[in-house]
């Protein structure tokens, strides 16, 4: 105990390294010196006695603080590379399968090796972390948070060194843009015999793993996009997410397709580029059509599954579930243009569409919700005509096109931005409600 | 005469493998030459006992048949060294068959001109033996025969064992088998077909009797053993169904004298087609059996795709075309191909099956009321119809049919096919010269049939495919009509209840230059009603929608206008409906669920090829084109701009569009305002308009779409000498819809990573994990835990010191009294020491 807690700071004060200084090069300086040798066994006892006892033990608290002081130390671990793989494939470990914040802990060791030792290590630490989360967003069905917090802290690993990790990010889109070829090639042949290896692929596909892998990269993507240069990759993986969303039609498949929408929405607010969205989200709308069994099955959390159960797909809460997340989609989609000066034509086409559907349903909830949505559209269409027959410019003026707006923009108080700040707050009350049912 | 039968006999010559026929044969061969002295003997033994042996048995049991063969190919081969100038294998052709129960067999041709017939060349070999025959004393026959034997025998292993080195596995196999009775009896019956089957490839004119018996096999009981003997009748028939069409013999023909061959002759057609004819019904009644029904259908198909000029086709296309729209698929698409054969390679049949293939499949279609598979009508698209024949028939006699604009590509299609017949024609030639009169024949049947003939069932054909296509379109017309009242409330995923729309359209669009141009008129009223989707019926119902799918009724639009374009606008039919109905149609488009190549296709054919645009409806086009790409992926999107942008190159008035100056313009339409619900693409106003939509293109993730959409944009009405583009629409989509798989590959060379703006380096991380970095740990439970967890270690440690104490003891104790006892035998036994009771209960729990 004492001997964690003070092991560092005694040993700093031996070599006399300030207790801030955190750079290695200190530590390889202090290599020849006499002191170092002398002290020499004493650290490198210290530091495997604690590697071990992060092997032996399995209590959380004793793993984290354990871990803790390690991390304070270490610097002192590049004189040892060896005790720094194991290191490194214990804290891996940990970071993928602990909970709390032993497992934010060992990421934070897993962040420091990359960060402060050299570039290798940053490899390293890349294909680790990336291994663990593919294989652990395998079976992880219920721990949601968990994967997200994996994903969140591997992208910020990555922000580490945006060159190597966006390369590689881009090998890994490449594989997975394989994976959705493949898939696409058999149901184009259509044979029997392919008939089963269409099945697997679209097993592979169709697993969080995939789905994992994809959410992993947009948050990546759109992580990163402000400050540098990731159009090729943010392409790569619009087409993959849309080959994804075409894939597979049918109602069933009707969530992935929400999360489809949803990471192209992300990207799109992120970076800044139109990414349309519009045929998929209308899409969602012709499936509610159905007639309503009115049976009210178990709730339904359309973003925790891929694939919906037959039985739910008549149920009344999944096509609640569609229009409201399909409205909210829309609305974020055309919150994102509301200001752009061709937001009228943009809501032309979905406008007639939702007009169309809002004839056809009859379930009194849904047509208010629709009906709203259209009148905010149309009463933001209106806003922007009318400001739009004001300028003088044309549209091959980019410059002025750009700045069409933006003094409302910033302000952010017209009608339809505030329409959808409180559909994304209903939203969100609803998901709170429906997760505190689960 | 037992003895000789004895010598004869080959001993141990497994008869299994057809191969040992050539080894014996061979064998023989050597022998021969070597024992000079034995052979003139051997020979006329042979010759007389075999004689004797066939007329004898001629109708004996299976198993002596057998023998017989055996002793005939023996025989065969003996006269091959004899006449050794006279022989003549005439066929090389003969490529082994491999039947489906593994069997290969060699086609051994050993047909000569003389001696077909084995009972006149025995009796023209008498003479020779009796002269030989008296020479002979007993002893000296006896001693020869022993030596005969000894050789045969020798032979006989010889020949094992090559086939033992050739396959030890099928050997070892085989003997496995033999202990089953029952398997012994279905290994008998397969060798015996393979026998029969071999012995008819072999020497069909004088086996011909063989198919009966081969029919006969096929009724078994056994499962198997029918397939087996199916396939391998079908494999005989296919080599020996000859070139031309078999007339049987009229009464009158009976009973006038002909000479023997033509006896001959006519005993082996007849037999030939009676045993056809059963082999048929046997088909055809088992095609109706689940059990049977592939090979059954296999068995029809490819017969009717090998001989389809011999007797009793009609039969075979019978059933071809009944199992045309099966649900089993594999039957399925057996027939289609089978049938697509027949249109392909007219050649073969001059033309009749064809238009009995078209009639029966229209009649098909009839009788199920257009509820079949889709398959069983895209055969149709497969059929080729001859340009000239058509137009010859047209300066002859006004024919109905029209054709002022040929097809170049079809009719180049049509020489290319029948160069290739005359290639394999010419090959066949070369092969086998005997066939040389047939193929004469052959060919004249082909080609001979004069102009007229051939134009006549051309007709015909034409006739019958389009009463198919329009028995098709008027069906779906009356159930577009009575499904609104049928299902209410059209469910998410439609079944398709027209399946043969998509094909009928396709064909449509396909022959639309020979459509008659009286059923024109009605054609485009059809369409018409078709495009519309029935929404004209009243827009109260909201189903309508569903009753097409968005891309048959795109469909619809481009056959009405590839009908137009063929036939060069003689009709005065206005298709500004069909331009309204693309319109209102494209903003119904949804990417997965609609194929946008027929998308791509219209705006190709209806909107860059059309040449009298006016500009209030191209505006509108290129409006709604805009439109339509915001809302859709990237391929689609690309088609409709690229058809944009030739909108505009074409259109200079349109550029308008790109210019913002309200009012100013010299083209202010009639409406002043765009209305963008509007329906109807002149009234849109669309002039009034500007491409705003152009600049959110620009931004699009696509880096094509972005760069063109900027490039429209850039577009103005000052320079006219713009390049057209080439790419069509199509193009445009395929390439990009391509490119949704392919461009990973593509980029993965390149793309170096640039940075914009490099942040600072240290990216400090705002993340959940550092807000816990600081979080204080609880020290008083951490140390407690602590404690606990080195007081566990400790109490671990101290276990084990324990145990290795107690082990060491232990092991001492043990010791001392190995120690004892080895002391004991000067001494008394003394006492045992006992076990150490006392440290075991040191143990912990």
């Amino acid at each position: 105990m004492f001997m964690l807690h003070e092991a560092d700071t005694t040993f700093r004060r031996l070599l006399g390294i300030s207790t801030s200084s955190s750079r290695k090069e200190s530590v390889l300086e202090l290599k020849n010196t006499t002191k170092w040798l002398s002290l020499r066994p004493l650290i490198k006892s210290y530091i495997r006695s604690t590697v071990f006892l992060l092997n032996q033990v399995t209590d959380c608290e004793i793993l984290a603080f354990s871990i803790c002081r390690l991390r304070a130390s270490i610097i002192f671990l590049s004189a040892f590379p060896s005790l720094l793989r194991n290191l490194l494939k214990i804290s891996v470990h940990l970071w993928a399968t602990g909970v709390g914040s032993l497992s934010s802990q060992a990421f934070l060791i897993i962040q420091d090796i990359a960060s402060v030792f050299s570039s290798n290590w940053f490899d390293v630490c890349f294909i680790k972390t990336y291994n663990a989360f593919i294989s652990h967003s395998q079976f992880v069905e219920r721990k949601f948070e968990h994967i997200h917090f994996l994903r969140n802290s591997f992208v910020e690993l990555c922000c580490l060194d945006m060159h190597k990790s966006s390369n590689r990010a881009r090998i890994c889109i490449m594989h997975l843009g394989k994976i959705l070829q493949k898939g696409w090639q058999t149901k184009k042949k259509r044979s029997i015999a392919e008939e089963n290896f269409l099945i697997e692929v679209v097993k592979t596909i169709c697993s969080w793993q995939y789905i994992n892998c994809i959410d992993l990269w947009v948050k990546f993507i759109s992580a990163n996009i402000d400050d540098f240069d990731l159009q090729p990759l943010l392409y790569m993986i619009v087409q993959i997410i849309n080959g994804v969303a075409l894939l597979f039609p049918g109602p069933r498949y009707l969530p992935l397709r929400l999360r489809c929408i949803q990471w192209l929405n992300h990207l799109s607010g992120s970076s800044g580029v139109f990414i349309p969205v519009t045929s998929l989200v209308l899409d969602v709308l012709e499936y509610k059509i159905t007639k309503d069994s009115g049976k009210h099955g178990k709730i339904v959390q359309p973003m925790s599954t891929i694939k919906l159960p037959k039985h739910w797909l008549k149920s009344r809460d999944f096509q609640e579930e569609c229009v409201s997340s399909a409205i909210e989609f829309l609305s974020e989609h055309f919150a994102q243009w509301s200001y752009h000066i061709s937001f009228p034509e943009l809501a032309t086409a979905p406008l007639i569409h939702l007009k169309k559907v809002f004839e056809r349903t009859s379930i009194e909830s849904f047509r208010r919700v629709i009906k709203r949505f259209i009148d905010q559209v149309e009463m933001n269409i209106d806003f922007v005509q009318k400001k739009r027959e004001e300028v003088p410019f044309s549209p091959k003026d980019q410059q002025s096109v750009e700045s069409f707006l933006q003094v409302e923009k910033r302000s952010g108080n017209t009608p339809f931005t505030q329409y959808y700040k409180s559909i994304m707050s209903k939203a969100a009350s609803r998901k709170l409600i429906s997760d505190r049912k689960v | 005469m037992g003895k000789k039968q004895k010598i004869v006999l080959p001993p141990d010559l497994p008869p299994e493998i057809p191969d040992d026929d050539i080894e014996v044969s061979d064998d023989d061969l050597q022998f021969v030459k070597e024992n000079r002295g034995y052979a003139s003997l051997l020979s006329t033994l042979d010759t007389q006992s075999i004689t004797k042996h066939v007329t004898r048995v001629a109708d004996a049991k299976d198993d002596a048949l057998e023998k017989i063969y055996e002793k005939r190919l023996q025989k065969n081969a003996l006269k091959k060294e004899k006449e050794e100038t006279g022989l003549q294998v005439d066929r090389v052709d003969a490529l082994p068959i491999k039947t489906l129960d593994g069997k290969v067999y060699y086609r051994t041709a050993t047909k000569t001109v003389t001696e077909n017939d084995p009972s006149e060349e025995g009796a023209g070999e008498d003479v020779d033996v009796d002269k030989g025959l008296v020479k002979l004393t007993k002893a000296e026959k006896r001693a020869k025969l022993k030596k005969m034997k000894k050789e045969a025998k020798k032979q006989g292993k010889e020949v094992a064992e090559a086939e033992v080195e050739e396959t030890p596995q099928a050997a070892v196999l085989a003997e496995v088998k033999e202990d089953l009775t029952a398997e012994e009896a279905f290994e008998s019956k397969k060798h015996k077909l393979a026998e029969l089957g071999n012995a008819l490839l072999t020497d069909p004119e004088s086996n011909i009797k063989f198919l009966k018996e081969m029919v006969q096999i096929s009724k078994d009981n056994d499962h198997t053993i029918v397939k087996l003997g199916l396939l391998s009748l079908l494999a005989v028939f296919k080599d020996i169904v000859p070139g031309y069409r078999i007339r049987l013999p009229t009464e009158k023909e009976l009973e006038m004298k002909v000479s023997k061959t033509v006896r001959k002759t006519r005993y082996y057609e007849s037999t030939l087609l009676s045993s056809y004819k059963a082999y048929l019904q046997r088909l055809v009644a088992l095609e109706k059996k689940p059990l049977f029904q592939l090979v059954a259908v296999r068995c029809i198909c490819s017969l009717l795709e090998a001989n389809p000029h011999f007797n009793f086709r009609e039969s075979l296309l019978d059933a071809t075309v009944r199992n045309i729209s099966s649900t089993n698929e594999a039957i399925r698409k057996l027939c289609c191909s089978t049938i697509k054969s027949l249109f392909t390679n007219e050649g073969k049949h001059g033309g009749e099956v064809t238009v009995d293939a078209v009639r029966l499949i229209a009649d098909h279609v009839k009788a199920h009321n257009c509820q079949m598979h889709p398959d069983s009508i895209d055969v149709f698209l497969s059929l080729s119809f001859d340009e000239d024949l058509v137009k010859s028939g047209n300066i002859e006699e006004d024919q109905k049919l029209k054709n002022k604009k040929s097809n170049k590509r079809k009719s180049s299609e049509a020489s290319d096919q029948s160069v290739e017949n005359d290639r394999k024609k010419s090959r066949k030639e070369l092969i086998s010269k005997t066939r040389e009169e047939v193929e004469a024949d052959y060919k004249a049947a082909s080609f001979a049939p004069d102009v007229m003939e051939r134009r006549q069932m051309q007709t015909e054909t034409l006739s019958a495919v389009f009463e198919t296509y329009f028995r098709i379109l008027k069906h779906t017309m009356q159930s577009i009509c009575a499904r609104p009242e049928a299902n209410i409330g059209a469910l998410s995923t439609p079944v398709e209840p027209l399946p043969l729309l998509d094909p009928c359209l396709k064909g449509l669009a396909k022959f639309s230059h020979l459509i008659d141009l009286d059923f024109m008129g009605d054609l485009m009223n059809h369409l018409k009603v078709l495009t519309s989707g029935s929404s004209n019926t009243g827009n109260t119902s909201d189903k309508s929608s569903k009753c097409l799918t968005v891309s048959e009724r795109l469909q619809c639009c481009l056959v009405a206008f590839k009908v137009m374009r063929n036939n060069l606008d003689a009709l005065n039919v206005d298709l500004q409906d069909f331009f309204l109905h693309l319109y209102n149609i494209v903003l119904e488009y949804r990417p997965g669920r609609d194929q946008g190549e027929l998308l791509a296709e219209a705006f190709k054919i209806m909107l860059c090829d059309d040449r009298q645009h006016d500009m209030q409806k191209t505006a509108a086009f290129v409006k709604r084109l805009a439109t339509f790409s915001l809302c859709v992926g990237s391929a689609d999107a690309m088609a409709a701009l690229v058809t944009v942008k030739h909108l505009l190159l074409k259109n200079v008035k349109c550029r308008n569009l790109l210019e913002n100056d309200i009012g100013g313009g010299s083209v202010s339409g009639t409406i002043p305002k765009y209305l963008p619900y509007s329906t109807d693409p002149n009234l849109s106003g669309a002039l009034a308009s500007v491409l705003w939509e152009l600049n959110l293109l620009s931004k699009h993730y696509h880096p094509a779409i972005s760069t063109l959409a900027s490039g429209i944009s850039s577009m103005s009405t000052a320079n006219n000498q713009l390049i057209l583009s080439k790419s069509s629409p199509q193009q445009a989509f395929k390439e990009m819809s391509l490119d949704q798989e392919l461009c990973f590959t593509q980029s993965s060379s390149i793309k170096v990573n640039n940075k914009k703006r490099r942040k600072n380096g240290s990216a400090t991380s705002p993340s959940i994990g550092s807000t816990k970095v600081i979080s204080s740990f609880d020290d008083d439970e951490l140390r407690s835990k602590l404690n606990s967890h080195f007081t566990i270690l400790q109490d671990i440690k101290e276990n084990e010191r324990l145990r290795r104490e107690l082990d060491r003891t232990a092991l001492s104790l043990q010791l001392y009294e190995q120690y004892k006892k080895q002391k004991k035998p000067s001494k008394r036994k003394s006492v045992l020491p006992r076990p150490p009771f006392k440290l075991r209960s040191v143990r912990p729990a």
